[in-house]
């Protein structure tokens, strides 16, 4: 009888030992299971991390080569674009303001001197020099090219004085105001002024005897000059 | 005896079971909350990048096509500024010269008769003047100095202003009368010849632009 209950007994401890056996084996493979999980959505986790930083990179460094690029293209198209465009303004602003002496030179013509009077001698000049700095002598900005400055016009002749000086200024005065009428003229080189010159008796200081029966020579100036200029902002 | 024996054994067992157990459940949530946690958030992290990347890389696309319209509208402006200068002559200009002389012998202007005792070739006289505007146009000055009929000269002038293919701009102008009350006059007159400009050198910086 005893011996049975030994043998009982060590059965039930070979029992109670296997039970306690297969329950922390099972509990270290569980946990082993939840760590292999684990673990596993950690290194998805890393390969995608590592995907990004790839794509990050890449992106990275397409992006630094179009700022680059963009850096450096920026002011070139911009200096480029602005600069012809200053260019193009220029040009229209020339073409537009360019004086043309034609009309003048027509005026003259059309209003030719005959035996009463002749020109002698006709000159168009340009007025001032290009703008400067008072300060340092170096020239400003914008500066006005020669050919644009305002324009002057000065002319000398002989007149016959017919009947007296006042009816021939009336004349003269008829003269300019029919100059100043014609297109082009006054924007060239300003209104006619013309003004005989005094008389300093017969033969002297370019007045003289001449021109017919009761008449005398008298030198006579017509000038002009336009204001401001023909160019510029 | 055997009953105490018996319950030491299962005391053990349990307390081993127990810490099997909590040692167990502990490693999956160390390994969660240690290496699995912040590899999400720099996960997260390089995710926000990447955007943050995209949109700058988009802003930079956007930037560039824009600068490619600059440069058209450029390249546009040249195209019209190239049709206006047409009627501007070359650097060399010769061939400006060349007109204009054409023009004073179909105008009946000849040389001055001091000019053909002095055997001079033609009444054009080229000389180093330059007139520069401010924004790079250009106009070299010739000196021509005729002998002729008023009428005639009116006529060349009008001819020369009104020349298409060469831009000719009249400066100081002198007319002698003749002397003797004849037809024939002396003239004396600066004429600017406006040189086109070289536009494809125009606002080019010394640094080509990236392709």
């Amino acid at each position: 009888m005893f011996e049975l209950n030994l043998i009982k007994d060590k059965a039930r401890a070979r029992q109670r030992r296997r039970v306690i056996f297969l329950s922390i084996t099972s509990i270290c493979f569980l946990a082993a299971l939840c760590s292999l999980f684990v673990v596993s959505i950690y290194l998805k986790e890393l390969n995608e991390t590592n995907d990004l930083a790839k794509q990050a990179q890449t992106k990275e460094a397409e992006l630094n080569a179009k700022k680059a690029e963009n850096d450096r293209n920026e002011p070139v198209f911009k200096l480029r674009r602005n600069e012809v465009i200053k260019a193009w303004n220029e040009d229209i602003d020339f073409l537009g303001k360019r004086p043309y002496y034609s009309p003048v030179l027509k005026a003259l013509y059309a209003e030719k001197p005959g035996a009463k009077y002749w020109f002698s001698s006709i000159l168009i000049l340009t007025l001032g020099q290009p703008q400067q700095s008072a300060a340092t002598g170096t020239p400003n900005t914008p500066k006005t090219p020669k050919m644009m400055m305002p324009r002057g016009l000065r002319i000398s002749g002989m007149i016959a004085i017919v009947e007296s000086d006042v009816r021939t200024e009336q004349a003269m005065t008829r003269w300019d105001e029919r100059m100043n009428e014609r297109d082009g003229f006054v924007s060239l080189v300003g209104p006619a002024r013309s003004r005989l010159a005094t008389a300093t008796g017969g033969g002297q200081g370019g007045s003289g005897q001449g021109g017919g029966e009761g008449s005398r020579w008298n030198e006579f100036t017509i000038e002009s000059s336009a204001v401001g200029g023909n160019y510029g902002p | 005896m055997a009953e105490i024996e018996k319950k030491n054994e299962w005391g053990a067992g349990l307390l081993a079971i127990a810490a099997t157990l909590f040692i167990g459940a502990a490693i999956p949530v160390i390994l969660f909350f240690v290496v699995y946690k912040p590899q999400v958030q720099r996960k997260e992290e390089q995710k926000v990048r990447t955007v943050q990347l995209g949109t700058q890389l988009d802003e930079q696309m956007a930037r560039g096509g824009k600068l490619l319209e600059l440069q058209g509208e450029g390249e546009e402006v040249a195209k019209s500024l190239t049709e206006l200068e047409t009627r501007f002559a070359s650097s060399d200009v010769q061939n400006a010269i060349g007109r204009l002389l054409a023009l004073l012998n179909a105008s009946n202007l000849k040389r001055t008769p001091e000019a053909v005792v002095r055997r001079e070739k033609d009444p054009i006289r080229r000389t180093d003047m330059k007139d520069e505007f401010p924004n790079g146009l250009q106009a070299s000055m010739v000196t021509i100095n005729c002998f002729g009929k008023w009428s005639d000269f009116v006529n060349f002038i009008a001819a020369a202003e009104s020349e298409e293919k060469f831009t000719f701009v009249v400066g100081e102008f002198y007319a002698e009368g003749d002397r003797n009350g004849k037809e024939e006059h002396t003239f004396l007159v600066d004429i600017w010849i406006v040189q086109g400009r070289n536009i494809p050198a125009i606002g080019v910086a010394t640094a080509a632009p990236a392709k």
